[in-house]
């Protein structure tokens, strides 16, 4: 296991600072739904690229796996709708 | 039921040695329905907005009194509800609305002073806080003097009066409503001769030199402020700027002061645990087939977990913690 997260770390690196400076740029525009929706749908296009860059430089890149990571990030989505549904 | 579970969360060879959830079809279904469901609600919110909605329940006793009370716990006195400064957070409040900015000073560069000077109210010191998108009075006043720039605003035993503004409005492209809270300490004025007056108010206006402050500053003739012992401060939610005052704000901005909505429907508390509820599922979910996998070693060509866990991990802190409203 602690092999396998030294092979992909400098991914992992990668994918917690855009989700941590994601998480700060929310907090900046909690005065807005709609700034916060399109910083999501930004982190979110961050999470299924660098998904795909990754598996590809690994050569293990499937239609399904793409597919997996494109329904998280809209599991995620749909989650941040229904909650603010009322704000948008 | 629990061979249920055991298939929907952990892997073995009858799922394929991936848990039931995890797999592409189980996802598509939560993400259909979640949206579908987000969709319905935003139609519906955005066509009837009083019958599916948010319950506001905000007044300016309420946040009087709830500030006053925090204030006596902190050996402070109680501010007094003050006619001029309620004007003028009306007339902040509208003109926020009318130019559709979210912040202390208008585009245009109009400050708060001027819509308290403007109102009638000479201050010697003065402070604003700005509120939106809260549901009640409570949780606007909470979320203040969570903040310390805010709180030393509440706090401050400068301040003698305060005036509140509730208006709800569209600002910045969302529906929502607006709490403006306006400080202040007025001069208070003493009987000295003419030539003094143009001196004395000089002291307390620290811009006076700006062209427009002398108009603004000057008292009737045989009235001038007080010299105070220090210059006249001024503090905001979250900056510190002295300005002069060049505007006033019409008598229309009197309006109602509390603002009740209760549309029939109101289930954003129930929205919040729904969603939470199924990210942390899927997170469950992750995190099982992860240590399952990891543990028995087993070859899968599949997503990697510990992507989902983060993400996932992100949009629940971001969710539990996002604010109701926000505050400046």
């Amino acid at each position: 296991m602690k092999n396998k997260f030294f092979r992909h770390h400098p991914y992992y690196v990668l994918e917690a600072l855009y989700l941590v400076i994601g998480f700060c740029a929310i907090f900046i525009f909690s005065y807005s739904a709609t700034l916060q929706l399109m910083v999501l749908i930004l982190v979110l296009i961050c999470y299924v690229g660098l998904g795909f860059l990754h598996h590809r430089i690994h050569h293990d890149l499937k239609p399904k796996i793409v597919l997996e990571y494109v329904l998280i990030s809209l599991l995620v989505l749909g989650a941040f709708l229904l909650i603010n549904s009322t704000r948008l | 039921m629990i061979s249920f579970l055991h298939n929907l969360f952990v892997p073995h060879p009858h799922n394929n040695h991936r848990s039931k959830l995890l797999h592409n079809s189980s996802l598509l279904i939560a993400v259909f329905s979640l949206l579908s469901v987000s969709l319905i609600f935003i139609t519906i919110h955005r066509s009837h907005p009083n019958v599916l909605g948010v319950s506001y329940s905000i007044s300016a006793d309420d946040l009087l009194k709830i500030t006053n009370s925090d204030r006596q716990q902190n050996g402070l006195p109680p501010l007094s509800l003050n006619n001029e400064l309620t004007s003028a957070a009306q007339g902040k409040a509208a003109n926020m609305f009318q130019n559709d900015y979210w912040a202390h000073f208008a585009p245009d560069g109009t400050s708060p002073w001027d819509f308290i000077k403007g109102a009638g109210y000479n201050y010697s010191y003065a402070g604003e806080n700005l509120a939106k998108g809260f549901t009640s009075s409570s949780d606007i006043v909470q979320a203040w003097m969570n903040s310390p720039s805010h709180r030393e605003n509440m706090l401050s035993n400068k301040y003698k009066d305060v005036g509140f503004a509730i208006q709800e409005g569209n600002l910045l492209g969302e529906d929502t409503v607006l709490v403006v809270e306006e400080f202040g300490a007025p001069v208070t004025p003493v009987i000295v001769d003419n030539n003094a007056a143009q001196v004395q108010a000089a002291n307390v206006d620290p811009l006076a030199e700006t062209p427009s402050a002398g108009s603004s500053a000057n008292p009737t003739p045989s009235v001038k402020p007080r010299p105070t012992p220090i210059p006249a401060k001024v503090i905001l939610g979250d900056a510190n700027k002295l300005v002069v005052v060049t505007k006033k704000p019409s008598q229309s901005f009197f309006e109602k002061a509390s603002i009740n909505l209760k549309p029939e429907f109101d289930f954003s508390n129930q929205t919040r645990v729904l969603a939470i509820g199924i990210l942390a599922v899927f997170a469950v979910a992750l995190l099982l087939d992860f240590i399952v996998t990891e543990k028995k070693k087993i070859p899968r060509l599949v997503g990697h977990n510990l992507d989902h866990i983060m993400l996932i991990s992100f949009a629940i802190i971001i969710l539990i913690l996002q604010a109701k409203g926000g505050i400046l």
